[in-house]
């Protein structure tokens, strides 16, 4: 055990170090190929825009590959979002990313793209347009601008083969060392029940 | 890496709710429907999901600890980098159930901060000391496969961000699952000297193993606010006894023997006895054990358990000395860290 490890101060007091607020946080969707859409894939806190995506390359570029990470601050998503003043005199229009959710439990999915001066034009207009948007489950409409995003020439790449960290990486080995305790139709069996039935 | 469905709820708090929102609020939830941060909620239903996912971010954090002290002692390069990989998910889980309670109503830094000053809670299995290599392998193995196997059943539940992070985190834990299957089997194949070991970790952790799903049900399970409310969607005595179902026949294969244990305060085994209730009933196609110690449960739930302050007090010093790096990044100045 390391002596820093083994010389800690125990005590359950008030700590003295002073609070710090929260980070920013971003949705992230990641695009795994060129002919593949932008979809969910989780969370991401961080200060700024590009420590952000420096988190979102490590995290989520981490088991699954892509060649486009998406950042969206959560503040645009759903019922917290801020609502753009529309500023009905000016009938200016400007890109907005359409997802959709086709289901209840699934993830949103990077639809397309739709140019309008508001959210909600956006969102009627993607109702109209989009595929699945008037029949998805639920949709979001986010101003282009407010995406952060990757530039298109980022590989965002493992220098390594990531099977150490993969359950695929033991399948064989664990095979081979039960085929040596158990007959191979008691493994057969054994393995049918492996984990499936969890997700 | 471990959810707790077993949170108290006060229904009959100081808020009263509109009855017609309740219906509808259970209405939703009876149909299978998903409720979303967003939706109408009881207070108390808030409440107790921000808590329990809050509990479960806890105990992915802690639950790095024990292991986070086998990197540079894990006995081959492969499995120095297969746990460094482990830490670096459980952390991400922690950092994803963060997110769900955030979106509750509490800030991330308020929740590292009740952690460390013992406010809120973590799962008890953490609090059992980790003496040897084998207790990693064990951990993995054994509990990380009881956390697959609560959380794909949470994965049912009714609270959408909960329910979708559940099922990332199980794909993660497949592999910390089967990595622990591997060095489990690698020291049961292995010399007389690695059986002993996975034997005597075994006796540690096969009680916290079956205490993992919380304690034998109340009669009445089904009709409280946890499964009314899909919070918890099978009894904790069902999960548990899938769990013996599993693994009782595969350590048996592998040469282990399942004993009833005694534990001192400070978590180690001081007496084992075969488990003689351990057989499979060919009538009901499920396997008989003895119960683990309940009362060792609740004294340590009570007491913390053994490794309790170690824990919080790393935890401690880490948030402490990490302050710098959280100030730098927030004011962008540039900063030395505090000499050593």
């Amino acid at each position: 055990m390391s002596k820093l490890r083994q010389n800690l101060v125990e005590n359950d007091s008030d700590l003295d170090t002073p609070r710090v607020p929260d980070g920013l946080d971003y949705v992230v969707f990641t695009k795994k190929r060129d002919d593949l859409p932008h979809k969910f894939a989780g969370f991401i806190n961080a200060p700024d825009d590009v420590l952000g995506l420096a988190y979102a390359r490590e995290h989520y570029g981490q088991d699954e590959e892509c060649v486009s990470i998406w950042l969206i601050p959560t503040e645009h998503i759903g019922g917290r979002s801020i609502s753009f003043r529309a500023d009905s005199s000016s009938r200016e229009t400007r890109p907005f990313e359409v997802f959709v959710q086709a289901n209840e439990g699934g993830v949103h999915l990077h639809q397309g793209q739709v140019h309008a001066a508001s959210a909600d034009e956006a969102l009627k207009c993607a109702g109209d347009t989009i595929d699945g948007a008037s029949a998805g489950h639920s949709v979001w409409a986010i101003d282009r601008a407010t995406i952060v995003a990757t530039e298109p020439d980022d590989l965002i790449w493992r220098h390594v083969s990531q099977d150490y960290r993969l359950a695929r990486g033991y399948s064989r080995d664990v095979r081979e060392k039960w085929e040596r305790i158990r007959a191979v139709e008691d493994v057969d069996r054994y393995q049918a029940e492996d984990l499936k039935e969890t997700f | 890496m471990s959810g707790s469905s077993n949170v108290g709820i006060d229904v009959d708090g100081p808020e009263v709710e509109d009855p017609e929102k309740m219906a509808e609020f259970q209405a939703k939830i009876d149909a299978g429907h998903l409720i979303e941060v967003d939706d109408w909620m009881p207070a108390a239903y808030r409440d107790a999901m921000l808590r329990m996912a809050e509990h479960h971010a806890n105990s992915e954090i802690v639950g790095a600890l024990p292991e986070g002290e086998w990197i540079t002692r894990a006995p081959s390069l492969k499995r120095k980098l297969a746990l460094t990989a482990k830490v670096q998910d459980e952390v991400g889980h922690g950092q994803m159930l963060y997110r769900v309670s955030q979106d509750l109503g509490k800030t991330r830094d308020a929740m590292l901060r009740d952690l460390i000053t013992g406010k809120t809670k973590y799962h008890n299995c953490f609090n059992y000391p980790c003496p040897e290599w084998s207790d990693v392998c064990m951990i993995a193995w054994l509990i990380d496969g009881a956390a697959i196997m609560n959380q794909g059943s949470l994965a049912e539940g009714a609270y959408g961000p909960y329910v979708r992070t559940m099922k990332r985190i199980n794909m993660e834990e497949a592999f910390h699952f089967k990595h622990g299957e591997d060095m489990v089997l690698t020291l049961m194949s292995g010399t007389a000297k690695q059986r002993e070991m996975a034997q005597n970790a075994f006796d540690r952790w096969w009680g916290p193993s079956l205490m993992f799903f919380g304690p034998p049900d109340k009669p009445n399970a089904e009709q409280l606010p946890p499964m009314r409310w899909r919070m918890k969607i099978v009894k904790n005595d069902e999960l548990r006894q899938r769990f013996v179902d599993r693994f009782a026949p595969a350590a048996l294969d592998m040469g282990i023997k399942i004993n009833v244990v005694t534990k001192d305060e400070n978590g180690f085994v001081t007496s084992t006895k075969p488990d003689e209730n351990l057989q499979l009933n060919e009538d009901t196609g499920h396997w008989e054990f003895t119960q683990p110690d309940w009362d060792e449960f609740f004294k340590v739930i009570r007491g913390n358990g053994p490794c309790n302050r170690q824990r919080l007090a790393l935890r401690r010093m880490s948030y402490e000395q990490g302050h710098w790096v959280r100030q730098a990044i927030l004011s962008g100045a540039s900063s030395l860290p505090p000499a050593a």
